[in-house]
């Protein structure tokens, strides 16, 4: 093949845009950390990368609404303590009142202890997270419990999405807590329809009811025992999930990182590699350029 | 033989290699040039009986004379340059077109359509946790209006890249024409030069660069008669013959697919009206981008809309608002731009009208919310089939480059091997320089000594014994 000038030129021209173009990805690479930037680069591993990011983002996501849960949880949580001691309260002052030294107006006092007992359960069923009821289910209502003690919620159930196919119950219906009502019998109706009872009983010196309230409130505590019981395993749940994904999302990262990242210590080696070898080009050209007939004439 | 016969040999080789040598400049001063071919003068010698040069009668002299000036130039390898460099053309211009659309629909990029995505299934997470949060729903018909608007502007900015290529197709038709005009006039000035009997070398350099830039730009076939002129044709059809051009014009006709899109359908034809078949040059490119490419991206982006409005939709049609309203759309296509993505009028503005709520349960159920969210891992959902998309695309960009790549790669070589035919090597023009000069100076000495001899004649002759 003859070697011409306008051939030389263009094969030179060719090989150091080549060198430089190399070393400009090599740059790249080291600049941004990734090995490819558009998904056409790797098709394949682009998809890859996509559905990463997606689960990624799912994965903070489910973080958010854990954390959200872990809020209703444990506000459940203080209620129902709360009323647990209430209530714990409320037993002692009945037992009390079965002191038969006790005069009218001791027991009117125990009697409106209870009263005030009744009221502060009240209180702890009303609880709200962000102006909301959290024993009142699904429904729109400001309060769980009105003030005679009627339930305003419905039997929907708040769920939150733990992961794709995770829902955790973060809500307890008012009723299944703190019983349903019951004005025919009254103690085995709601806890303040029975401390009422009980308040009205002590007051009256009816021993007979206030014992049988005794047993009532056994009732009601078992109950709230089991809401407690029920609020720990939730809130159990909650925190494996995000002990889960903190895990995962590490995993799902390493992955991405092994599709996508550039071995930074590669990199820089194969950008100074590059680097040497445009030099060696430009050099090489240089040299070549300057090789003429022409310098050998006199 | 007269003793001046010798002079007259001396001269053929002063003119003869004066001649080299003036063609050797020309070679060198060209080096650069493009499209120039070298040339190379065949010298032969002069048969005894021809004719003299000054004296023009018949001599029986000897002698060099220069018989023609050839263009070293390999045809089959300058029409394979040509071939090969029109593929390539075509080739890179539909991968100019993909990686555009690749860029357009995005996906590594933060903030592409698939965050803006993942982002919307997000915020319904976000609402399924307040139901009763405006701030919430507003939120979701934020992300909603990013994503419509993500949507149609990946639809409008492939729109705007048709009727980029719409004007290309006109441009380059345009080209071809401007070029058939100049290889036409050329055509003529070659037969005009050919019937004086001179040599009409940098023309048929000039034609010859002109049909290469014209086979860049669509698929030529060139025919060289004898009389020096040529017939291109383009699909059989003649656009140059004769010294005259035949213009092609772009047509433009409605079609019923590409009209669902609101695209009209580009041909080339010719003056008596036959459609050509373009595969090669950036005319082919061009034609394929409008025809196929960004069709059918177009589409593919159309669906992704149709699907995201459909699933979203069924889901929310059986959910309740905070209002308890039912049956409300959440996505809607613009009946009149297919491809443009709204928020629907059911909801837009109206935050307590998106259902978070599953009709018929609490007003603050939060599973209709829930399922909506959950539509980002679906399988078969909307993010699911934007990946696909994504993946389909740049698998399309990637194959077409590595086509496009390997034809360019390709066009260079012939066109190098073409080159190693035609073009100057100055080492060599160098080296029959010096040839030539030592020739001309040869001559040159030829004329001196016979000058010499015959001076010996006329002043010594008859001097014997004197």
């Amino acid at each position: 093949m003859r070697v011409t000038d306008a051939n030389l030129a263009t094969l030179r021209t060719q090989w150091v845009a080549q060198s430089r173009a190399n070393m400009a990805e090599k740059e790249r690479q080291v600049a941004s950390g990734k090995q490819f930037e558009r998904a056409s680069e790797n098709p394949i591993d682009a998809t890859r990368v996509l559905r990463a990011d997606r689960r990624i983002a799912r994965i903070d996501q489910f973080g958010r609404n854990a954390a959200n849960a872990k809020l209703w949880v444990n506000t459940a949580d203080q209620a129902l303590q709360s009323a647990n001691n209430n209530l714990e309260r409320a037993r002692t002052l009945a037992i009390q009142s079965g002191n038969p030294a006790l005069n009218g107006e001791a027991r009117a006092a125990i009697a409106a202890d209870i009263h005030s007992m009744s009221e502060s359960l009240r209180t702890a069923a009303n609880t709200t997270v962000t102006g909301r009821a959290i024993f009142a289910g699904t429904a729109d209502a400001a309060q769980a419990f009105d003030e005679t003690g009627t339930y305003l919620g419905d039997d929907g159930i708040v769920r939150r999405t733990l992961d794709t196919h995770e829902t955790v119950q973060v809500s307890l219906q008012g009723p299944e807590v703190f019983g349903a009502s019951n004005p025919a019998d009254p103690l085995n109706g709601t806890v303040f329809e029975m401390l009422e009872t009980i308040a009205d009983a002590v007051e009256a010196d009816d021993q007979v009811t206030v014992r049988q309230g005794l047993d009532a409130i056994n009732t009601a505590s078992d109950r709230l025992g089991g809401a407690l019981g029920r609020i720990g395993a939730i809130s159990q749940q909650i925190d494996a999930a995000d002990v889960r994904h903190g895990g995962e999302v590490l995993q799902v990262q390493a992955n991405v990182s092994r599709i996508q990242d550039v071995d930074i210590a590669e990199a820089i080696i194969g950008m100074r590699s590059a680097e040497l070898s445009h030099q060696a080009t430009l050099q090489a050209t240089s040299r070549a350029l300057s090789q003429s007939l022409l310098d050998f004439l006199r | 033989m007269s003793h001046f016969a010798g002079l007259q040999t001396a001269v053929t080789g002063l003119h003869a290699h004066r001649r080299r040598i003036d063609i050797i400049s020309e070679n060198i001063v060209n080096v650069d040039t493009p499209g120039y071919h070298r040339q190379k003068v065949n010298l032969s010698a002069i048969d005894r009986s021809s004719v003299g040069v000054w004296t023009g009668s018949r001599h029986n002299t000897g002698g060099v004379e220069y018989e023609s000036i050839s263009r070293m130039r390999d045809a089959i390898l300058v029409n394979n340059a040509r071939v090969q460099t029109s593929e390539a053309e075509a080739r890179s211009a539909e991968t100019g077109v993909l990686e555009q659309l690749e860029t357009i629909v995005g996906g590594l990029e933060e903030g592409s359509l698939h965050d803006q995505l993942n982002e919307l299934w997000n915020a319904f997470d976000d609402l399924a946790s307040a139901p009763d949060d405006l701030a919430m729903r507003q939120g979701v018909l934020q992300r909603a209006e990013t994503v419509a608007q993500g949507f149609t502007r990946v639809t409008a900015s492939i729109d705007q890249l048709r009727s980029d290529q719409e004007a290309a197709v006109y441009d380059t038709v345009g080209k071809v024409n401007a070029l058939a005009d100049q290889i036409a006039a050329l055509d003529s000035e070659i037969l005009g030069t050919l019937n004086t009997d001179a040599h009409p070398n940098s023309l048929l350099d000039q034609r010859d660069q002109l049909v290469t830039e014209l086979a860049g730009t669509v698929n030529v076939q060139v025919n060289e008669l004898e009389n020096g002129q040529t017939e291109v044709t383009v699909d059989g059809q003649l656009i140059v013959s004769n010294g005259r051009s035949n213009h092609l014009t772009v047509q433009r006709t409605s079609d019923p697919v590409l009209g669902s899109l609101g695209y009209d359908r580009f041909s080339v034809v010719n003056a008596s009206n036959r459609e050509l078949r373009i595969n090669s040059g950036q005319l082919a490119g061009a034609l394929n981008a409008t025809q196929n490419i960004i069709p059918q991206q177009r589409e593919r982006i159309d669906s992704l809309i149709a699907d995201l409005t459909t699933q979203v939709n069924a889901l929310h049609n059986g959910g309740a608002g905070l209002d308890g309203s039912t049956g409300n759309d959440f996505f809607a296509v613009d009946p009149l731009h297919s491809g443009t993505l709204l928020v629907a009028n059911d909801v837009v503005n109206q935050p307590e009208k998106v259902a978070a709520a599953t009709a018929g349960a609490g007003v603050l159920d939060d599973s209709m919310a829930r399922s909506l969210a959950n539509l980002a891992e679906s399988p078969t959902g909307p993010t699911s089939n934007f990946v696909t998309a994504v993946g389909e695309l740049a698998a399309k960009v990637n194959t077409s480059r590595t086509r496009s790549d390997g034809a360019t790669a390709a066009g260079e070589r012939a066109q190098q091997l073409a080159n190693s035919a035609g073009g100057v090597s100055l080492d060599e023009e160098l080296v029959d320089l010096m040839t030539a000069q030592r020739s001309f100076e040869a001559s040159a000495r030829l004329v001196t000594a016979i000058d010499e001899m015959l001076q010996t004649l006329i002043t010594s002759t008859g001097r014997v014994g004197r």
